[in-house]
């Protein structure tokens, strides 16, 4: 940085970034929250661990290889052609095996006084991937293997959403390119596919017990604890603000980049690098949420617990098009996607026996499913990129989207390595342990030391 | 092994990597990809002893109660 506005810049969007992923945190925070209120008293500390530990894991995988994934497969390999080369001056990777620069051992990937954004920019990507594993983990609570959880988590949290991303949510993918997929703030890339993830785990896993009376009929193993499950989502509406600052670009001059001669128009962007206003998406990210929210008090008829989670879903259901919709809009796409992934929600639970104690399948998954194919009509015809040679957005192309999210990268993975977890007896607790409660010894042995330490005060 | 020992040198030549051993990446990557491993051999083997431990004690679902404590 040899100059004043080259430093400003620079530092601006260092920090721009960093304070994204500060403001990211509180979404895992609210995640424990929110899971540990939804849990029972005997299960509480468990479903705590399990959340906290995806951190660690997830983190070192994703240095390890998550990141390197995100910048090797955008091509597929071989299903697009990459525009990175030397004629468009975009040559940060590549494609599949030329993406060094996000390689462990590369000069990048640790302090560097050449480059001041590498660092954050994976930080941001990783608090999206330790939402991914937070998803699924809701889920699966009173009754998973922590450590088989660890293996889904980095499954989830370091490959799958990650070549998702690749393929979908990158200038490059090739999704973008020959499919027109846009989803500017992951309606798909995360949500969806982290709810069909789930749903593939949870299909081997099973219900808790008591869940289901012998007759089929469902029964409601509902929140234990309603303050923490408030505080829980409202910490993640926070911080998914902090999220959809962290999926723009701040400051970019399009005109060169677009290779318009003369022209020097600087603006935010997407991940597609296409224009939009942090302003306006703040108007749709709040727009959609309060449509959720209505949706959700209205078809749940007054349930607290589903018209806070309507209220996230809203805004999944919106996110696909939120750099581009009307505030009405989002709100009007907020509230369908609300609708549909309750009532989807009652049906599939009924119909399959499937025990999602959260909801993360309908919240992620399928309001998710749903804000895509809205999006493939709505912005039907805008062009998906501002550079030459890609296929505008469309809804076939946003079908045929979601299937990939939810049931290639999601649902099939998400159901082969709990079949293999399931296989090696690695999958699920024993029932004995189900029953008296996964926290059962830490219970008891703090029943112990209170008992000593009050013969002593005696 | 210090890779900056004057930065009135350093900045001027250029500096980039300014972390203490630059080469040996590899090395630390190999230290932490074996105990990642090692991290995931030992707890999940730690977990089936002590989850085979607790479903011998045989205890009900309502048992837990009888230890909750109010401190």
């Amino acid at each position: 940085m040899d100059n004043e506005l080259t430093a400003l810049t620079t530092i601006f969007t260092e920090f721009y970034y960093w304070m994204t992923v500060v403001l990211m945190f509180l979404i895992h925070v609210g995640f424990c929250m929110y899971e540990v209120g939804v849990s029972r008293y005997k299960n509480h500390l468990h479903t705590l661990m399990k959340n906290t530990m995806l951190i660690p894991l997830v983190t070192i995988t994703w240095f390890f290889f998550g990141w390197w994934i995100y910048w090797a497969f955008v091509n597929g390999p071989w299903i697009g052609t990459s525009i990175m080369d030397g004629n468009t001056g975009l040559q940060l990777g590549g494609g599949f095996g030329a993406n060094e620069f996000a390689d462990p051992l590369d000069p990048l990937m640790g302090i560097n006084l050449g480059d001041h954004i590498s660092g954050v920019f994976w930080a941001a990507f990783l608090l999206f991937s330790w939402t991914a594993a937070s998803i699924v983990s809701g889920a699966v609570i009173e009754r998973i293997r922590i450590s088989a959880f660890g293996i889904l988590a980095i499954a989830i949290g370091s490959v799958f959403w990650t070549i998702d991303a690749s393929w979908g949510w990158h200038f490059d993918g090739w999704m973008v390119k020959l499919l027109g997929y846009h989803d500017a703030y992951a309606s798909g890339v995360i949500h969806a596919v982290c709810g069909g993830f789930a749903l593939g785990v949870l299909v081997v896993l099973g219900p808790r017990i008591g869940k289901f009376a012998s007759d089929g009929t469902p029964r409601n193993i509902g929140p234990r604890n309603p303050w923490l499950v408030t505080l829980g989502l409202f910490l993640i509406y926070t911080g998914f603000w902090g999220f959809y600052a962290a999926c723009n670009i701040p400051i970019f001059d399009l005109g060169p980049e677009y290779g318009m001669e003369g022209v020097t128009y600087f603006t935010a962007t997407n991940i597609y690098v296409t224009p939009t206003t942090l302003s306006g998406i703040t108007m749709n990210f709040l727009m959609s949420l309060a449509g959720g929210l209505l949706a959700g008090y209205l078809v749940s008829k007054g349930d607290p617990f589903w018209t806070y989670s309507s209220g996230l879903a809203g805004i999944i259901t919106a996110s696909a098009g939120n750099d581009l919709y009307h505030p009405l809009q989002a709100m009007i796409i907020a509230i369908i996607g609300v609708f549909v992934m309750y009532k989807l929600h009652y049906w599939v639970e009924k119909r399959f026996k499937i025990d999602d104690a959260v909801g993360a399948v309908a919240v992620h998954g399928y309001a998710g499913v749903v804000g895509l194919v809205i999006c493939g009509f709505v912005l039907w015809g805008y062009p998906s990129s501002g550079y030459e040679g890609y296929a505008a957005i469309n809804p076939i192309g946003m079908i045929i989207g979601a299937v990939i999210m939810f049931g290639l990268l999601g649902f099939l993975p998400g159901w082969i390595i709990a079949k293999i977890l399931h296989s090696a007896g690695k999958l699920r607790i024993p029932r004995e342990v189900e029953l008296m409660g996964t926290d059962y010894n830490l219970i008891e042995a703090a029943s112990a030391d209170e008992k000593a330490v009050t013969a002593d005060e005696r | 092994m210090a890779t900056v020992t004057s930065w009135t040198e350093a900045l001027p030549e250029g500096v980039t990597q300014i972390y203490p051993y630059v080469g040996t990446e590899w090395l630390w990557l190999l230290i932490a990809v074996v105990f990642w491993i090692y991290w995931h051999v030992t707890t999940s083997a730690g977990e089936t002893q002590e989850q085979d431990e607790l479903a011998s004690k045989g205890k009900g679902p309502s048992d837990y109660k009888n230890n909750v404590v109010d401190w």
